[in-house]
């Protein structure tokens, strides 16, 4: 353990969690740096919710320990720690002014001023019971009552889920402040853009596994598409698939299109050879950088094959 | 850290409590004099409730139970504590499924405040417990305020076994409330009917005991109902089942306090062991 990740706000090692035959997560390891916003893309299923629950010892893990400052999970650290789950917890028969009054209760930070600036916001009646307000409204609640508390640390899962665009940027615009008064984030979210914009740091996870992460500027700078297109089919080129740098090769018709990280000149001279009729060398964007991550299985596209990341 | 918990059990008080004022303006409408009525008006549902004729009682000797038609054409102050351990015990039932109703998808709300999950646990049941208490007292005093408002003080009457009884009465709804917070604290959905079939499931165990004491199936009611609220309320004029032994057991009303005392802390005790493990 590096001394950084030894005092990462967050720090993740070899966290598995099963459900019978199912591996929910798999040994997965990463570390949020303070006041840093910390960004987990995934396909459905990927093993981000389940990551979450068992940070934060809502489901037990099979495997791995999760430190937040250093230290293991502890009631009182809920004092400066939000949760906002996928599915609003809410209960429905509590009115929105009840939920933050038991907020202001529960929680010795909680500031009311927060909470009615948020409240007027998002626009919601916060005299209405929960099973009278729509989903992203219960949404806003859950993130007023996440933000309200004025915490250091928040778990955001899907925190965008059911907003209108208007209060998605919201959204967005509430993590940023948070993170640039000292607060660290976790969050994951199916919308990349929003991850582009607010996230430092991304991990991709695939089957419960970690299978790229790292800073979002690096990885764009890393991550390069080469497109060949060539006259007939394309041609084999020796060497393509076994080469590091490759992430994922596919061929379409007569268009062969190379993911590589870190280090392309190469694979762009060995296509180069195969003499194709147009060769393109790209930066990736996030989202493109996430397809390439989990492979096929998504997005199939012809004669298709992923490398595995050295 | 309570508020909710208060919001919880007083919305459901508030249910409660506007039924039962509902029924007792209606049974001050329609109820006749006080002669003769008394004994009839007030008796309780589960008929084999509160007659204990037969009940010995040590230091208090033959019929020291609740009398609803003995020798006395009065009918016994306890009656009032039955009607009110009754309905505090279906009050008991429903807010016993409080942690059931946490595990039904609020258990990210619950499990991320900064107190500890038994420490949770424990203040949801004080909460109930209080609500219990008042739900009893509440029905108590309306039962008074009836019988005052009707004038039937004068045919009702108290003895020395009166205070014991009504503790056992008093203590009846906490054992429901800890017999269904144990069987429902781990479920996400049902808990309700589960709470709701314990009420003919536990008459029907006694019943049936009663009725097949040397069978395999009354050995093990016999068990089972070692557990069941309604045992220790309930008399018969006989003591020919396979329970005598545990009714003789809990003759004396300490004992059949003590055991109710005991389903509930044991229940709470099995809930909360319950709510530790789950996983949301």
């Amino acid at each position: 353990m590096t001394t950084e990740a030894a005092t990462a706000a967050i720090l993740v090692q070899g966290l598995a969690k099963s459900y019978g035959s199912t591996q929910a997560v798999d040994g997965l390891s990463f570390d949020v740096s303070k006041g840093s916003i910390f960004g987990l893309l995934g396909t459905n299923g990927a093993g981000k919710t389940t990551t979450f629950k068992c940070m934060l010892g809502l489901a037990r893990a099979s495997a791995g320990s999760v430190l937040f400052s250093g230290q293991p999970l502890e009631a009182r650290m809920f004092e400066s720690l939000s949760y906002v789950p996928e599915q609003p917890a809410l209960y429905e028969w509590m009115t929105g002014r009840e939920h933050l009054e038991f907020a202001r209760r529960s929680f010795r930070s909680y500031d009311p001023a927060i909470a009615q600036h948020l409240v007027e916001l998002f626009g919601f009646d916060a005299r209405k019971r929960v099973k009278q307000l729509s989903k992203g409204q219960k949404s806003a609640l859950a993130l007023t009552l996440a933000f309200a508390i004025r915490p250091q640390t928040l778990v955001l899962d899907e925190p965008s889920a059911g907003l209108d665009p208007v209060h998605q940027r919201h959204v967005l615009d509430l993590m940023i402040d948070a993170a640039a008064g000292g607060a660290t984030i976790l969050f994951s979210s199916h919308q990349i853009g929003q991850v582009e914009r607010a996230a430092d740091h991304v991990a991709i996870m695939h089957h419960g596994k970690a299978v790229l992460q790292g800073d979002v500027e690096q990885l764009r700078a890393d991550e390069k598409v080469i497109e060949a297109t060539f006259d007939g089919a394309v041609p084999t080129i020796g060497g393509l698939d076994a080469d590091t740098h490759v992430r994922r090769v596919t061929r379409q018709g007569r268009l062969l299109r190379v993911y590589v990280t870190g280090g392309g000149n190469g694979v762009a001279s060995a296509i180069q050879s195969a003499q194709p009729t147009s060769l393109r060398v790209m930066n990736q964007n996030l989202e493109d950088i996430f397809l390439a991550a989990v492979g096929d299985d998504q997005h199939p596209a012809g004669d298709e094959q992923a490398a595995p990341r050295a | 850290m309570y508020y909710k918990e208060f919001l919880r059990v007083r919305k459901i008080f508030t249910g409660f409590a506007i039924c039962l004022v509902a029924l007792f303006v209606l049974i001050l409408v329609f109820s006749g004099h006080v002669s003769g009525s008394v004994g009839e008006s007030a008796r309780v549902p589960h008929g084999a409730v509160v007659a204990s004729a037969a009940q010995t009682d040590a230091g208090h000797g033959p019929s020291a139970g609740i009398q609803i038609q003995g020798e006395s054409d009065k009918a016994p102050i306890e009656i009032l504590f039955a009607i009110a351990g009754f309905a505090a015990a279906i009050f008991g039932m429903v807010i016993g499924c409080a942690l059931a109703s946490e595990n039904a998808g609020h258990l990210e709300v619950a499990w991320t405040r900064p107190a500890s999950r038994v420490g949770y646990g424990l203040r949801v049941t004080l909460v109930d417990a209080i609500g219990i208490v008042t739900m009893f007292a509440f029905v108590l005093a309306l039962s008074a305020a009836l019988i005052t408002i009707k004038g039937w003080w004068p045919d009702i009457h108290t003895d020395a076994a009166s205070v014991p009884l009504a503790a056992r009465l008093f203590a009846f709804p906490f054992a429901w409330y800890g017999l269904v917070a144990a069987l429902t604290a781990s479920l996400r959905g049902g808990a309700g009917l589960v709470a709701g079939l314990s009420w003919p499931v536990a008459s029907i165990a006694i019943v049936l005991e009663k009725l097949h004491p040397q069978s395999i199936l009354g050995k093990i009611l016999t068990v089972v109902n070692a557990i069941n609220p309604l045992l220790y309320v309930s008399f018969s004029d006989t003591e020919s089942t396979a329970s005598s032994a545990i009714r003789a057991l809990v003759s004396g009303q300490v004992a059949a306090i003590a055991a109710l005392a005991c389903i509930a802390v044991f229940g709470v005790a099995v809930s909360l062991l319950q709510w530790r493990r789950l996983e949301a």
